[in-house]
């Protein structure tokens, strides 16, 4: 049997996929199929985050961005900006819980300026 | 209201993006992905370094830990607090810091734990200063020989295997032999003889009763004021008892920095191996030896080569080392007592068998040494010990030799007796240290043969009726004894002096 083959790779594997813009959903199956065959499944939270890593190293970059209301044309625009990278795709959620602001999520980084968040800073501060 | 807010938050965002650096807004963050035994695995921070601080936001605030292992795309990271409310998912950041704690005299008097925090109940600790846990050892330059005496007060060692300031010495045995006795009676010597050392004594692991009964002692002794006392008890984290050491030292190298003294008291760094080993198990570091991880002596050899003697333009200050191992029934051969018997500047080798013998400090003649302190010792005291270790150690062998037959020459005869007088006289009770004036005269009439009449059962009684009236009668003359500048000889005024007394003391206990 051939040896194990490491996340790194398995994420290369995919990365290359998608920049070829090969069928994104064959390439998922057969990592799929792999993962369960030699019963990695439990890694697939960690593959997920290491491909994610390894397109925004490539300048595609997976944003997920949480706001109290509908992301505006305006804000979407300037958090394009602020990440700077060649392809973004963005993720956006509503959460009311958030109160305000607006809270960027990218590979390995975080924008937070949430009222949430500021208000949590305010209470753990006076404490 | 939510309006206002979003439209003043993004107005904020774009002022903030016009005017800085986009990339400085976004904070790097990692997330916990496993967590267990103490122990966090955090995918992300890529650029977290190796012994920085970490902050893991759980539900019930922040949790700090510290990165041990870095590799490819996980972070191993010890926690510092307890395991029970990080969860996978968490949020991780950057504290941008290594390990530090607060050092300076505002420690002073107190009992904290490796990170610096109050265990007394006394108010939080404000220091002006930080020192890092870890740090490199001073280099050859910036060193001096030893040679200051670090006097413990105990006869046997000073005598025997004197301690300079700045040397590491060891102080190993089996449970129960009165290893963690010797280093109390050490800093108890410190304020009764007002050396002005600082003491820092590192509970690793330590029954929480121990401490709290020595910690007792400490204060009635008034020793407390010119003590720090760093606790890590068994309940606590491995991380905790892995640091402990290090943070004492960070807090001794204040004092060694600032022309002062320090005296660290390791007890014991079998327990911080243990705890380093039980780390490393669990960040999945290959086992060696014992199941110890490969640097397990560069874990001690990095942590001892702090202490020094540090040189003249550098202020002369020193850092003693006194670290405790626990052995497992004498075996000095086992893989930690191996380690630091040859870091350190020698041993003191406490025996179960001499213990129950009633010979307490139990310290073995034979099996200890001193490699550096010889420079140390003061005049007085090495003019009356010269010949003492190799008389003790004589003496045991014939000793035990001489059971065999009992027609023995004369000589032999006489070296035994003086053997059990010097053996009767290096006995000494716990929390009574002696001074420099005492040791010496209780020597001094012994090795003279002042003493050669008294029974051996007689010795103690008559070194206390001697040391008395040395006191009440000469209290002049014993100060400047004790000062230990001149050489105490027989053909000296303070030999004569001595000799006179002991032989009118010893006519009382003539058995």
């Amino acid at each position: 049997m051939q040896g194990k083959i490491s996340r790194r790779k398995l994420a290369l594997y995919v990365a290359d996929a998608v920049e070829a813009k090969r069928k994104l959903g064959t390439v998922l199956s057969e990592v799929a199929a792999y993962l369960v065959d030699s019963k990695r499944t439990r890694e697939a939270e960690l593959l997920v985050r290491a491909i994610e890593d390894e397109l925004a190293a490539r300048g595609i970059v997976i944003a997920h961005v949480v706001t109290a209301r509908p992301l505006a044309k305006e804000l979407e625009k300037a958090i394009e900006t602020l990440i700077g990278a060649r392809e973004i795709h963005l993720d956006a959620d509503v959460d009311p819980s958030v109160i305000g602001g607006v809270r960027v999520e990218t590979p390995g980084k975080l924008l937070d300026a949430t009222i949430k968040r500021k208000l949590l800073a305010l209470h753990q501060a006076k404490i | 209201m939510a309006d206002i807010a979003v439209t003043e938050l993004s107005k904020g965002l774009r002022d903030a993006i016009a005017k800085l650096d986009a990339s400085d807004n976004l904070e790097s963050v990692g997330v916990v992905t496993r967590v267990g035994d103490g122990v966090a695995w955090v995918h992300g921070l890529a650029d977290a370094g190796y012994s920085e601080v970490l902050q893991i936001e759980t539900k019930s605030g922040i949790i700090e830990a510290f990165v041990l292992n870095l590799m490819e795309d996980e972070i191993g990271a010890v926690l510092l607090g307890s395991d029970q409310t990080v969860s996978a998912g968490d949020k991780v950041t950057l504290k941008g810091e290594v390990l530090s704690v607060p050092v300076g005299p505002e420690l002073l008097g107190r009992v904290v734990n490796p990170l610096g925090e109050p265990l007394d109940g006394g108010p939080a600790i404000k220091s002006k200063q930080r020192g890092p846990v870890e740090r490199e050892a001073i280099g050859v330059m910036g060193r001096k020989h030893v040679h200051e005496p670090m006097m413990t007060g105990i006869m046997a060692i000073d005598a025997m295997f004197p301690i300079g300031r700045g040397q590491r010495e060891l102080i190993i045995g089996d449970r129960q032999t009165g290893k963690t006795a010797i280093a109390i009676d050490t800093m108890i010597n410190q304020a009764r003889e007002n050396t002005g050392v600082v003491n820092i004594y590192v509970a690793v692991g330590q029954k929480l009763s121990k401490v709290a009964g020595l910690v007792e002692r400490l204060k009635e002794e008034g020793v407390m004021d010119q003590t720090i006392v760093v606790v890590t008890g068994p309940s606590d984290p491995a991380s905790l008892l892995y640091l402990a050491p290090y943070a004492g030292t960070a807090m001794g190298e204040y004092f060694r920095d600032n022309k002062q003294h320090a005296l660290m008291i390791y007890d014991d760094l079998t327990k911080h191996a243990v705890a380093y080993r039980q780390m490393s198990l669990l960040l999945r570091r290959p086992p060696g030896r014992e199941a110890f991880p490969g640097d397990v002596f560069y874990l001690h050899s990095r942590l001892l080569e702090r202490s020094a003697k540090l040189s003249d333009d550098l202020g002369a200050g020193s850092l003693t080392a006194l670290p405790i191992i626990e052995t497992q029934a004498g075996d000095i051969s086992a893989y930690i007592p191996t380690n630091v018997i040859s870091i350190t500047d020698g041993q003191i080798f406490m025996e179960t068998d001499l213990f129950y013998q009633g010979i307490r400090p139990a310290i073995s003649a034979g099996l200890s040494v001193s490699r550096v302190g010889g420079d140390a010792q003061t005049k007085a005291v090495k003019s009356v010990s010269g010949h003492l270790k190799l008389g003790l150690s004589q003496f045991r062998e014939l000793a035990s030799f001489a059971q065999f037959g009992s027609d023995l020459d004369e000589a032999t005869k006489a070296q035994i007796e003086r053997g059990q007088r010097l053996t009767e006289l290096l006995k000494q009770h716990q929390y009574q240290p002696m001074s420099i004036w005492q040791q010496c005269a209780s020597i001094f009439a012994v090795s003279e043969g002042l003493f050669d009449k008294v029974p051996a059962s007689n010795i103690k009684d008559a070194q206390k009726a001697l040391l008395t009236r040395l006191n009440s009668e000469h209290a002049k003359e014993m100060a400047e004894l004790n000062k230990g500048s001149e050489k105490l000889e027989a053909k000296s005024d303070m030999g004569k002096l001595i000799a006179k007394v002991a032989t009118t003391v010893a006519k009382g206990f003539e058995g």
